[in-house]
């Protein structure tokens, strides 16, 4: 049973009393909220994920609560806590979608280190996965969204985990968040795209989520061995091309990326390295989100053409 | 051969428990240091002065002797004047340590 | 009677938690990952060899949470390594105390825990020039106020926290374990004579000395509220050096010599009640002999650090608790400083607080 087969009524008796129990990846979430507006964003976006039932035993424990507000003027506030913590503090009850998303990653980088985590967009074509690194603003959600309109699987958004034992990248396909101009960009280059409210003003602007496509969630039980790690950087007036990188340099700025490499020691050196040592590195400066996912389409063109492991000379 | 041991001069190695993992990329090095948890990004000579100190102690003048005849370049030149430097910050940063004997 | 806290019960019994249902084993998750205490939870229950027949999705919650833990040891026995290098080397002998003291002496208690910062002892009169020595080693003080400075240098038993500029880790330099204007006094100097060398020169408490130390530190320097790791690190102490009965014998006399004995007591007492730590009953009397407070105080602590120290999410908190936690929040500072500078100090912070939650 899907999310999306739930009807309202049972959607937000359930989020109010025994909590929702989801598996989004590798995980499996309890969520709680009286919030109705929250219940109504969070099940358009994550329509197509399953229910499971109450035998299940969940990864994090999530509780999304209006909160006091401290001062009249103020609008309505609510709060964010996963297990009894809390990331931020209150925030305007009409954000609660994007602020939830916030702290599902907050949860999993805090918590989720059976992976290597890293800051990046993940999807996969011809068996292979591309990684999308980059802080953000360099346009990566942007060129994700893009390659999903060039038929790319959608593994992850925000959030590669990297399983350090066979070198996996596990999928977590969760909806894409869509800030300011790429939200009509987007719009213009996907067929049916499903996006959400759009949520203004937040502190990064307008935001708005794209529902992930449905056959990403159904294969978000498949992993995918990287192929290629990319470097997107987008710029206005960007001559926009592929440049190899250097190994070392592709391993040194993956790292930066990573959000526990510290922690896991020799786990990660060793699986970053093994990582580093089959894909191919590239920057990748663009001006159009479009021309650039033609690019990283013909990296797995050339993938399929030649048939050859990659990293052959 | 661990270099003349002449009065007060020291003599580097890599301590055990460094237990040293090494990759090499074109001509860069990236090796992770067991104790440290660190990972350190080293240049073709850094990492080959590394790699000849775990091999086999030596003292500063014995590493320099050594790489010149590696890579055939005099004793002298530029990249060799540079070693003291070199085993000043590797010693900071824990990979080499004066050997105790 | 142990209170009906699943974590705290679960620490107590760990064969417990093999009969969990779900919603059960997920309060307990929840409970232990607020208290920061699950890779620590994860190696009691298997010490009791049931680990294995817990589900698979616990089981890899309890691998994350000790790769993390591995992290910060690993990390921390390095920041002792290089302290070592640039202090003992130099002639300032140098005392670890708690989460780098156990890493060091490799006690079974360092598994699992999550200590960020190194605090570290040197005698008082080369307290300053070793900052000075520190700091020509890459160690800079952490930004601070003029007002904190002053507390630091004035009231404080420790420098300001240094952080070293490379590796971003916190030091904190003590020269005794208790502010020097406090209402007890221990000679450090008993510290230092009673203090084991390990293998690589660096110095920790005896075993007495470090059940003291935990115990001073959660009841009498700390704020008691977000205290039961250091419960925790009390009763591992206790089951690791308690085997040995010289231990026992030795531990309310010292107590007694350094001026500590009320806090023992109540360490030896909620270690007891909340924890299930098993205390030799000569000990407990002894200790209740020398150091149990008035019943008017005693009577008003106990609700007060139980409900403090009990690891309950926010929806279970009470009104209750919150008023609990700001008591014993006073009690410390007041035991830590004289009533004057007090009633500025609390002030003082009160504002600070207040104004980063609005801006």
């Amino acid at each position: 049973m899907k999310i999306g087969d739930l009807t309202p009524d049972q959607l937000y008796q359930r989020f109010a009393g025994p909590g929702l129990r989801t598996r989004i990846g590798p995980f499996v979430f309890r969520l709680h909220t009286p919030i109705d507006r929250f219940v109504t964003d969070f099940s358009f976006a994550y329509a197509d994920f399953p229910v499971c039932d109450e035998n299940e035993i969940s990864d994090f424990r999530i509780r999304i609560t209006p909160a006091f507000r401290r001062w009249p003027w103020r609008e309505a506030q609510a709060e964010f806590r996963a297990d009894g913590e809390s990331p931020f503090r209150t925030f305007p009850r009409r954000l609660a979608m994007p602020f939830a998303e916030w702290g599902l990653n907050w949860c999993i980088c805090s918590h989720a280190h059976q992976f290597l985590i890293f800051h990046s967009a993940v999807v996969e074509k011809a068996g292979r996965a591309a990684i999308l690194a980059g802080p953000p603003g360099s346009g990566k959600s942007t060129l994700c969204a893009a390659l999903l309109a060039r038929g790319w699987r959608l593994l992850s958004d925000e959030l590669a985990l990297l399983d350090p034992a066979r070198g996996r990248l596990f999928p977590i396909p969760r909806p894409v968040a869509l800030k300011g101009t790429s939200i009509g960009l987007i719009e213009g280059l996907l067929p049916h795209p499903r996006i959400g409210r759009v949520f203004a003003p937040t502190h990064k602007g307008a935001l708005a989520h794209l529902r992930p496509p449905l056959e990403a969630v159904e294969c978000q039980a498949e992993p995918a061995l990287p192929g290629w790690v990319v470097f997107p950087t987008h710029a206005e007036n960007a001559d926009t091309r592929l440049v190899p990188l250097r190994k070392a340099a592709g391993f040194l700025r993956l790292e930066r990326n990573c959000f526990n490499y510290d922690a896991l020691g020799r786990t990660a050196f060793d699986a970053l390295s093994q990582l580093i040592e089959t894909a191919e590195c590239y920057d990748l400066p663009f001006a159009q989100a479009a021309a650039a996912a033609e690019m990283v389409d013909g990296l797995a063109e050339r993938q399929l053409v030649t048939g050859l492991p990659l990293d052959a000379a | 051969m661990s270099g003349a041991l002449e009065e007060g001069v020291t003599v580097w190695r890599v301590p055990p428990e460094n237990m040293l993992s090494w990759r090499m990329w074109d001509d860069e090095f990236l090796v992770y240091n067991t104790a440290s948890g660190l990972t350190h990004h080293l240049n073709f000579l850094a990492g080959e002065a590394l790699r000849s100190l775990e091999a086999e102690p030596g003292s500063a003048s014995e590493l320099v002797r050594r790489l010149a005849e590696q890579f055939e370049i005099a004793r002298d030149s530029p990249p060799l004047q540079t070693i003291d430097r070199l085993i000043r910050e590797l010693d900071e940063l824990g990979l080499i340590a004066p050997s105790t004997s | 009677m142990l209170p009906n806290n699943l974590l705290l019960r679960a620490f107590a019994d760990p064969g417990l938690v093999n009969g969990l249902g779900v919603e059960s084993l997920e309060l307990l998750l929840a409970q232990a990952r607020m208290a920061g205490l699950t890779a620590r939870l994860s190696y009691r229950i298997e010490d009791t060899g049931i680990l294995a027949a817990l589900p698979a999705r616990v089981r890899t919650q309890f691998a994350a949470a000790r790769a993390a833990a591995e992290g910060r040891r690993r990390a921390l026995e390095w920041e002792v390594n290089r302290l070592h290098h640039v202090l003992t080397g130099s002639g300032y002998p140098m005392l670890l105390l708690k989460g780098a003291a156990y890493a060091a002496a490799g006690l079974p208690l360092a598994r699992g825990r999550t200590s960020a910062d190194v605090d570290i002892m040197v005698p008082r009169g080369q307290l300053d020039s070793a900052e000075k020595h520190l700091v020509s080693h890459g160690w800079e003080p952490v930004e601070l106020d003029a007002y904190d400075k002053r507390y630091y240098r004035g009231w404080s038993h420790e420098l300001p926290p240094l952080r070293h500029r490379e590796r971003g880790s916190e030091l904190d330099v003590h020269h005794t374990i208790l502010p020097p204007l406090s209402r007890l006094r221990p000679d450090p100097s008993a510290f230092w004579r009673s203090a084991i060398a390990l293998a690589d020169g660096s110095r920790v408490f005896c075993p007495t000395h470090m059940a003291l130390h935990v115990a001073v530190h959660l009841f009498q320097d700390g704020e008691i509220a977000g205290g039961l790791g250091g419960l925790v690190d009390f009763d591992e102490l206790c089951r690791h050096f308690g085997r040995d009965p010289g231990f026992w014998h030795e531990l309310v006399p010292a107590a007694v010599e350094l001026g500590l004995v009320r806090p023992l007591y109540y360490a030896l007492r909620y270690a007891s009640s909340l924890l299930g730590t098993t205390v030799p009953e000569p000990v407990t009397d002894e200790a209740t002999r020398a150091g149990k407070p008035p019943p008017p105080v005693r009577a008003a602590m106990d609700p007060m650090v139980r409900s403090a120290l009990l690891p309950d999410l926010p929806e279970y908190r009470t009104p209750w608790r919150r008023a609990a936690c700001l008591c014993l929040y006073i009690r410390s500072h007041w035991l830590r400083m004289p009533p004057l500078p007090l009633a500025r100090h609390l002030l003082r912070k009160a504002w600070v607080r207040s104004f980063a939650a609005t801006s």
